[in-house]
């Protein structure tokens, strides 16, 4: 498994902050809702998703599964290494912070998410917040999630709510404490997630935006690719920089278009052809998290989409950040 | 006195005899690794070219059946070249192989038959891309559980 060496001084100084923020915000939890109670008012309202009018519902399985695929297969919630099956859950994300055990996904009543209701499962990505109020951590990104647009989450539920459903109790997560009190969470997300749906930018060609809603919305490449604070909040000025705190303690490389410590020297078809087999320009293969998600994932979206993925990536701002992985001890 | 005077200089030149026979055996271990790594390179070099005519639609498609005969006879070396346990060093090649050798053995059979999928379908024609796809995959598979990952590669490491 892997460690965090160099993030654990940091941990120390943000466990500090949070609890002084803790301390400075407990009055505003109770407008927020507190950690396990009936959240507060939701920006979602019942029967605002629902299925696209007249779609039929294969074709709106078959969109539903192109959106899983696009948001990486969901890889989180199977864990490969452990053989487990498919969506149920129990994969050990190990961060920073502790051991995060992804949740079962499938439609099992017990275990799942087979009690939830459509309006459920869009406050969970939209907000963060679980159909009985409880804040989820954001190890859930529903942070970039919230950026989803209406039709492709109806979408996507019609597809979870297809998958066998499978009985996996949760596991409880492993995670230091503050950062694994839920009480916490109305305040790291008051200060780190901004809620809204993607807003395309008029000046931009439409395959940018695409590729800009599917890397930013739906792909969630920020979540594991921008380096976070001390408390786990994205850094939005180092967008897509790179972390030595991705995903599983891997590194996650700078894909920003920087000549030396990114992917500056890449031609487009070179991410292209990255996001469909793995294979880098280097000739070297991507491995752990981001082969799954190429296989289980990016692999089967249409060329188009990856081409407006890789307009998008190769557009933002170039960001110097060479990371030097730290020895093991 | 002089007995022990006499051991202490016996022991001194004997440790400068051995010297050279300890590096003549690092060196022989270095190569062992410079082996394995060309190998592995040449595999890649095969499977990029592959790719490259893929990717950039490059018109080489004939030249296709020619990469896919040398990574399986690439594929078949595999084995003999990692007889010799050789971990410390320049390398991600991780210890586990030789502790598990007989799971070592299973992925190189999966890689020599996609090499000999690759290999057959560029020749009949076919889905030459699933073929190398598949192939990748399973080279790939092999790193995940034997290699080093990326943050922990020598290449990558602070001096």
């Amino acid at each position: 498994m892997q460690d965090f060496p160099h993030f654990r001084t940091r941990a120390r100084q943000g466990l500090t902050v949070l609890c002084a923020l803790l301390a400075l915000a407990a009055p505003a939890l109770g407008q927020t809702g507190g950690a396990s109670g009936e959240g507060g008012a939701s920006a979602v309202a019942p029967g605002a998703m629902g299925t696209p009018s007249g779609a039929p519902a294969a074709e709106a399985l078959r969109r539903g599964e192109y959106i899983y695929r696009a948001a990486g297969g969901c890889g989180c919630h199977t864990d490969y290494k452990g053989k487990g099956e498919p969506l149920a859950g129990g994969r050990p994300l190990k961060t920073p912070f502790g051991t995060f055990y992804s949740t079962n996904l499938t439609p099992d009543p017990e275990t799942g998410l087979g009690r939830w209701s459509e309006v459920d499962f869009v406050r969970a990505m939209r907000e963060g917040v679980g159909p009985q109020g409880q804040h989820y951590f954001p190890v859930f990104p529903y942070t970039s999630f919230t950026r989803m647009n209406d039709g492709d989450l109806a979408d996507l539920w019609a597809y979870l709510r297809a998958q066998p459903a499978l009985h996996q109790p949760n596991k409880p997560h492993a995670v230091w404490p503050p950062f694994g009190w839920r009480i916490g969470v109305p305040v790291w997300k008051r200060l780190f997630f901004r809620p809204g749906r993607f807003q395309p930018d008029p000046q931009r060609p439409a395959a940018w935006n695409r590729g800009a809603y599917l890397a930013s919305a739906v792909a969630h490449c920020s979540e594991c690719h921008t380096p976070r604070n001390l408390l786990g909040g994205l850094k939005a000025d180092r967008l897509f920089a790179g972390s030595l705190d991705g995903p599983e303690g891997a590194l996650a490389p700078n894909i920003t278009p920087d000549d030396e410590t990114g992917i500056g020297k890449w031609s487009a078809k070179d991410l292209e052809w990255l996001l469909e087999t793995g294979f880098k320009p280097d000739d070297d293969d991507v491995q752990g998290l981001m082969r799954e998600v190429i296989e289980h994932g990016f692999g089967k979206l249409g060329a188009e989409d990856r081409q407006a993925i890789a307009e998008y990536v190769r557009s933002v701002p170039a960001i110097r950040n060479k990371l030097v992985a730290p020895k093991k001890k | 006195m002089s007995s022990i005077r006499l051991t202490i200089t016996l022991t001194v030149l004997g440790a400068f005899c051995l010297l050279p026979l300890a590096s003549a055996f690092a060196q022989s271990d270095d190569a062992y690794i410079k082996y394995r790594q060309r190998l592995m390179r040449s595999q890649i070099a095969n499977i990029g070219a592959i790719f490259e005519i893929l990717k950039s639609g490059l018109p080489y498609k004939q030249n296709i059946a020619g990469h896919a005969e040398s990574i399986l006879a690439t594929t078949k070396l595999i084995s003999v070249a990692f007889e010799k346990q050789v971990t410390e060093g320049m390398t991600d090649a991780e210890p586990t192989i030789w502790k598990k050798m007989n799971e070592f053995k299973e992925y190189e059979k999966k890689v020599e038959m996609a090499s000999v999928e690759l290999e057959k379908v560029s020749k009949a024609g076919g889905d030459v891309a699933a073929a190398a796809k598949a192939l990748d995959n399973a080279c790939n598979d092999c790193h995940e559980e034997f290699r080093k990952p990326e943050g922990e590669s020598y290449k990558n490491k602070k001096k």
